[in-house]
């Protein structure tokens, strides 16, 4: 079955339902409806939430006597590590979860007090750790081919905003979680600036690089969504926007198509009023021992906590825990503040330009195929790949965005990634927005089946 | 039996492959073609003629070692005659019965193996840059059903964008190959003046300002369809001799390095920002692919070749209608659309005097755009001002004969210069723009030298934005 078209562009599904062209009601139960058929299918739902329905009709009766929100009626899917009341939190693992949420998490219940609908809990890989296929968890297929990966961690929620099963998704984003899928499935991925969204009542994984992130169809809904729960307000006017080019990290896109695609994107960039610079910054590769020592410390004191089943980790995961736990405390300090110095690097690589730009994930979606194969470069060699050019924004928790260009090998999307200083999470969406404004990318939608 | 997404995978060489080799035939071909048509063409009402009956007689007679066997194909509703094909125009002043004699181009394109089944959308005397006549129905684009399949060839691109065919046949007088092209994300040429045949009906079709070719998905099948119908029509006006090679073959070659002219046109229009955008980024293309992009400036203003033409090809229409009514013995004014019968009042009267200022001024203007290319080999600008119409906002309908002349003075801005010179000029589909439609950027060659523009355009091919998604119904 067809989804409904209104899910599929948030910011008209609002001014549709708020002039009352269509209704909640019907909204809510097209979503719920698609979720649980063409979302199951994706592997990309874990739980609809039958009682979106009510919320859809007190929505209704506020918009009717002109009480509605600024997001009244927006129906929104939640990774499976957002608590949401009376529902578990079985984070990817269905072998494992906290028993029912008592409260909504903070961030939830701020977009629910601006009127949106929690419909969904989506699809992530076990513990939001990047091991695509484990014991309780089936990796989120991509809508563009459903035999290729959806992207992790956060693959539900890409997968089910890029098949138009819902117009807003809250992810997670710890090293690219948010980013990554956004970019594997042709949709906007947003991983703010860590202060901007709060985190309570959010699985912790790798608690001092986690981050809410949010994808959408657009940069434009996805500004619109914080500006209505008063996380940002307008981007400041940049005059001529200084670009910096991370061109090295341009190199290992080997294809030609995924070059094309790229140097498209810059021109576009250009065109449309920036100056382009390129930006050395040759210690950004650093990140990944630093991200994973800070990382591989705190999963494990996080599941020290947690305590689920052995048998709910896959190898890798198990693997990482295990580093994690026999890490002197000592060599967890160092990379804390060989953090510290990485971010300042950066800031001074970035001298002189308000964004940086780089290819989000340097390649399209990988086949499924491949994680079934770990002896011939399967998940690790992947994750590797996947978070080299995200993860450096954890680190420095600058806020990060993901937009589509240009589809890659395959005619599968593929992903411009811009970044600004801490607190410029407006300044990052405003230029993603210019970018959409000029592009359609974000608007192609994969092929029906 | 051929699956849809089989049929939908290949160009028309692919499926003229597939035929020659035995592994489907013709009819089978034409059934895969009229079961998309039957899914998709009530939604984008691209063809407005279907004559499966006729196509079957045709696919069981196709010779299977012609260069394009077995391709299904559909002719635009303008000017060009073939056999059991009613020819209307997109006029209701038109009669539905189907001749019995063809025009030389549909001549060649049957010998080529194609199978004829059918005519597409095109407005009403194809005077509008969108497709929209009251006789038929808006042509709607596939990638966005509220926008405009672009005009005149409107439904000839979203029959090939919709995918019932690889390729349709297309006409352009002020750009209507180049427009719908655009609109639909396609590759269309228009050929150099004299090398497509428009007889043996029409002699000096507008002053030569008139051309027919192709809309396609494909460069090669541009450039096989090309050889299929270019060369000597005895008795035309003109001609101009295609190269020795096929451009079938002239295609698979990348071309020299070209000395490539980028001109934005901002001067002389308003330029939609997304338009702009794809003409940097379409001239970055082409310096990857290693030729020289300077920016160029046309030493006039193009609205003036768009004035002169509409001095030449409106009373042109004033001509036809005047022609039909002799014919029937009486008026046709109540079947006119009213846009259509107020333009044919107001140039009908056009002194022979201005018609011939009007030809010496593009005679002026074309030597002097003639110049530019001592320096080019080739020109790039938009194709259009904006990306795709919406379905309304230039419909014969709201506009009256000086909204008209506004109208195409903008639309027609860059695709008229061409149309003028008589360069061969095509629209490449290379940029997917704001709310996912497609904006191309237009190539202008040399005098004769289409050659060029299909090689650079094959050099190109790997970055065009492919398809739009339209659901079967």
């Amino acid at each position: 079955m067809n989804a409904h078209p209104a899910l599929g562009d948030g910011s008209l599904l609002l001014t549709h339902l708020h002039s009352g062209v269509l209704n909640v009601r019907a909204v809510v139960a097209a979503a719920l409806d698609g979720l649980a058929t063409k979302g199951r299918t994706l592997d990309a739902v874990v739980a609809v939430r039958e009682a979106a329905a009510a919320d859809a009709e007190s929505a209704d009766s506020r918009l009717g006597s002109g009480g509605g929100r600024p997001l009244e009626g927006l129906p929104v899917g939640v990774k499976d590590v957002f608590d949401i009341a009376g529902m578990p939190t079985s984070a990817g693992c269905a072998e494992w979860s906290e028993s029912l949420a008592g409260e909504n998490a903070a961030v939830v219940q701020r977009l629910s007090d601006a009127g949106c609908i929690v419909v969904a809990k989506l699809a992530t890989s076990a513990f939001a750790f990047a091991e695509p296929v484990g014991p309780g968890a089936k990796p989120a297929r991509n809508p563009w081919d459903q035999g290729r990966y959806a992207g992790g961690t956060s693959g539900g929620s890409a997968a089910a905003v890029a098949a138009d099963l819902l117009p807003l998704a809250l992810a997670t984003d710890s090293a690219g979680s948010a980013r990554i899928p956004a970019a594997h499935c042709g949709v906007t991925g947003f991983k703010p600036s860590r202060a901007l969204l709060p985190s309570d009542g959010v699985l912790e994984s790798t608690p001092s690089l986690d981050s809410v992130g949010l994808i959408a169809r657009t940069a434009e809904h996805i500004r619109f969504v914080l500006g209505s729960i008063g996380a940002i307000t307008r981007a400041e006017p940049m005059g001529r926007v200084r670009v910096g080019v991370l061109r090295a990290r341009f190199e290992p896109c080997c294809s030609q198509a995924a070059a094309t695609s790229l140097s498209e994107a810059l021109e576009v960039l250009r065109a449309s009023g920036a100056d382009l610079v390129d930006v050395e910054f040759e210690a950004m590769a650093e990140a990944g021992a630093i991200g994973t020592t800070i990382a591989a410390h705190e999963f494990a004191r996080a599941h020290a906590r947690l305590r689920p089943p052995a048998s709910s980790y896959g190898p890798l995961l198990a693997a990482f825990l295990d580093r994690g736990r026999s890490l002197p405390t000592r060599a967890y300090a160092q990379a804390l503040s060989d953090r510290v110095r990485y971010a300042h690097r950066m800031s001074q690589a970035a001298s002189g330009c308000d964004v940086l730009v780089c290819p989000t994930v340097p390649c399209v979606a990988p086949d499924l195929q491949r994680f079934e194969a770990p002896a011939h470069g399967g998940p690790v060699a992947w994750l590797d790949v996947a978070a080299a050019n995200t993860l450096p924004f954890n680190l420095a928790d600058w806020p990060a965005v993901s937009v589509p260009i240009r589809s890659a090998d395959g005619g599968l999307p593929f992903g411009l990634q811009i970044a600004a200083p801490t607190g410029l999470d407006a300044r990052v969406l405003a230029l993603a927005e210019q970018f959409q404004a000029v592009t359609g990318y974000h608007a192609k939608r994969p092929p029906a089946r | 039996m051929i699956t849809f997404s089989e049929y939908r995978s290949r160009d028309a060489l692919g499926l003229a492959g597939l035929v020659q080799a035995g592994d489907v035939t013709a009819t089978e071909l034409l059934e895969a073609a009229l079961a998309r048509a039957a899914a998709v063409n009530p939604q984008v009402n691209a063809a407005v003629h279907l004559d499966p009956a006729l196509g079957m007689r045709s696919a069981a007679a196709v010779d299977i070692e012609a260069p394009l066997a077995g391709v299904p194909y559909l002719l635009k509703d303008l000017t060009i005659v073939a056999h059991g094909l009613p020819l209307t125009n997109g006029s209701l002043a038109f009669g539905r019965d189907p001749p019995a004699r063809e025009s030389e181009t549909a001549a060649r394109l049957r010998r080529a193996g194609l199978v004829v089944f059918g005519r597409t959308n095109s407005p009403e005397f194809g005077l509008t840059p969108t497709t929209e006549p009251l006789a038929y129905g808006p042509a709607r684009n596939p990638w966005s059903l509220a926008h405009s399949a672009g005009g005149s060839s409107g439904g000839a691109a979203a029959a090939v964008a919709a995918g019932i065919v690889p390729a349709a046949h297309a006409t352009d007088t002020m750009g209507s190959i180049r427009a719908p092209a655009s609109c639909c994300g396609l590759f269309g040429l228009k050929p150099t003046r004299g090398l497509v045949p428009t007889g043996p009906f029409r002699g000096d079709a507008n002053q030569g300002l008139s051309h027919e070719h192709c809309i396609s998905r494909t460069v090669r099948d541009s450039a096989a369809l090309l050889d299929a119908v270019s060369g000597r029509d005895p008795g035309a006006p003109w001609f101009t001799a295609r190269p020795a090679i096929p451009y079938l073959d002239l295609v698979r070659q990348d071309p020299a390095r070209l000395r490539i002219g980028l001109c934005g046109g901002e001067e002389w229009v308003e330029l939609d920002p997304a338009c702009a955008v794809a003409l940097a980024a379409a001239g970055r293309s082409c310096e990857q692919a290693g030729h020289s992009v300077e920016p160029v400036r046309l030493p006039f203003d193009p609205a003036e070749i768009v004035d002169c033409a509409m001095t030449i090809v409106l009373p042109g229409i004033a001509a036809v209608i005047e022609g039909r009514e002799r014919e029937l013995g009486h008026g046709v004014d109540h079947l006119l659309e009213p846009l259509t019968l107020d333009l044919a009042r107001r140039w009908g009267r056009t002194s022979a005097n201005s018609l011939l200022s009007a030809v010496a001024r593009l005679n002026v203007l074309v030597r002097t755009l003639a110049a530019v290319f001592d320096q080019c080999d080739v020109v790039l600008t938009p194709t259009l001002p904006e990306g795709p119409p919406r379905l309304g906002s230039i419909a014969p309908a709201s506009l009256n004969p000086d909204s008209y002349g506004e109208m195409l003075r903008r639309w027609g801005v860059f695709t008229s210069i061409a149309s003028a010179t008589g360069q061969p000029a095509a629209n490449l589909p290379l940029f997917l723009a704001a709310g996912g439609l497609p904006i191309g950027v237009q190539a202008l060659g040399r005098f004769g030298e289409d050659a060029v523009l299909l090689q650079l355009a094959a050099q190109l091919e790997k970055q065009f934005i492919g398809q739009p998604l339209l659901a079967s119904a």
